[in-house]
């Protein structure tokens, strides 16, 4: 399943999911599944936890596409949130020692298909590969175990042997300079 | 907390990093302050980016229409329980969550009116951003579901000539409790169920009614909520009007002719 040329803006495909359109479900499936799959098998380790959250997922997006709002963010940050926040809350549940199972064995990602992705996608995924190899080691490895492996700050402080202040610092710092190099796409979205 | 700190914990927020404690404390403060909401979403625009550093995976090729297939039979899609015939087993209930003791309908109506009176203070005040008011309009559409059918129950049980069961959880369940409301005239009856476990993948429960010596008489199917609840009417025929007894097994999710699984739910014979 190709998506097309001329692609239906994701905004206007929620639009038709809050009118109980399928079809404008399945396109967005099409679009996404390879990020948000690979984003949940990256945090839950395993391809059959992550193919459970994929389907909650888009339970909720049926459910909840009239709730978004254009004008307070991209569509793709909406789905991506749903499908994170989900995932982290499953991980949550797992108890610490299947966690520290997941983390050490990460199951391989099969299928891994750069190729599969779009023009668009392919591109973001350079963009965003460039900005964090510009952030500082430190910093880059508390956003990333907060992003991947759903970590809170004072955990991140006792992984790292280091103390709460410090972290919080090093991730606030972090924030602040990927936003800036991924250059403040955010501006343009909200109506001042 | 002031202002400037709740500012400064809103990247890691859009993190998911903040400890519980700080984590509730901001919500809080987010639910009265606009600024920050649409400072999250910005901070939100930069943290899911990262979702492009992973590495992009092919789910299964079957899950695309398992997904579809779910949304189909979402229960949001439905607007009301629908009456079918006993004789097909196979109809798929949709259970609505639902507290259905007299004391706990009263309490609903309170709260019903505390959600109409919520909606009109917010309308007023023009605080709530728009996503709150979707949540608060979805519970109150769930919660006037809930009222339908208390009011039908409460209809079913003051027609005369209704009658009541109740049915003690077995050791499969021993917390577990169900009601049958029946009015034998219409052959209208109500089933709730409360404390029964989730039914495993691919399968669900299903009604009985047992009339003396008789083979036990297929009802409909049906699936428990996240509170373990379930609710469904059923329309009896007159074989199964006859019954004195009632159970509950768990079947295979389309529901069978004859109990095969185990059970969960029986009356005490009449």
């Amino acid at each position: 399943m190709q998506p097309e040329p001329a692609q239906t803006p994701d905004a206007d495909l929620l639009r038709a999911i809050a009118q109980r359109d399928e079809t404008a479900l399945g396109s967005l499936y099409d679009r996404y599944r390879l990020i948000l799959f690979g984003l949940l098998v990256r945090i839950l380790g395993s391809r059959e936890e992550a193919e459970d959250v994929l389907q909650e997922v888009f339970i909720q997006v049926w459910r909840r596409a009239a709730d978004f709002d254009e004008q307070r963010g991209k569509a793709f940050t909406w789905l991506v949130t749903l499908a994170r926040s989900r995932a982290i809350d499953r991980l949550r549940q797992l108890s610490a020692r299947d966690r520290l199972a997941t983390a050490t064995a990460q199951e391989a990602p099969s299928e891994a298909s750069d190729a599969a992705q779009d023009a668009y996608q392919a591109e973001q995924k350079e963009i965003v590969a460039a900005a964090l190899a510009q952030l500082p080691e430190e910093q880059r490895q508390t956003l990333l175990l907060a992003y991947f492996e759903g970590l809170t700050q004072s955990e991140i402080a006792t992984r790292l042997q280091a103390p709460l202040g410090t972290i919080k610092t090093r991730m606030r710092s972090g924030m602040i300079k990927l936003r800036e190099f991924l250059g403040d796409r955010s501006a343009s979205l909200r109506s001042i | 907390m002031n202002h400037e700190d709740y500012k400064a914990l809103l990247p890691l927020q859009s993190l998911l990093a903040l400890d519980g404690a700080e984590a509730t404390a901001l919500e809080q403060h987010l639910s009265t302050c606009a600024d920050c909401r649409a400072e999250l979403a910005d901070w939100r625009e930069t943290t899911e980016a990262l979702a492009y550093a992973a590495t992009p995976v092919e789910p299964s090729a079957g899950l695309r229409d398992r997904i579809l297939a779910g949304v189909r039979a979402d229960p949001v899609n439905l607007k009301a329980a629908k009456v079918v015939p006993i004789s097909r087993p196979s109809a798929r209930v949709q259970p609505a969550p639902a507290s259905w003791w007299g004391l706990q309908a009263i309490a609903a109506a309170v709260i019903f009116m505390g959600l109409i009176a919520g909606l009109v203070i917010l309308w007023r005040q023009n605080q709530r951003t728009q996503e709150d008011l979707a949540g608060l309009r979805q519970q109150l559409k769930q919660t006037s579901g809930q009222l339908d059918q208390k009011q039908k129950l409460l209809q079913l049980l003051t027609t005369p000539g209704a009658r009541m069961s109740s049915l003690a959880g077995t050791k499969e369940a021993p917390a577990a409790h169900g009601m049958l409301a029946l009015d034998s005239k219409s052959g209208h009856a109500m089933f709730m169920a409360q404390g029964l476990p989730p039914a495993p993948a691919g399968k669900a429960y299903q009604l009985w009614f047992i009339a003396g010596k008789r083979p036990p008489m297929p009802g409909r199917v049906f699936k428990t909520d996240a509170a373990g609840e379930a609710m469904m009417e059923e329309q009896l025929s007159a074989d199964a009007m006859s019954a004195g007894t009632f159970a509950v097994t768990l079947e295979p999710q389309e529901g069978v002719q004859a109990p095969t699984g185990p059970m969960y739910l029986l009356s005490p014979a009449s």
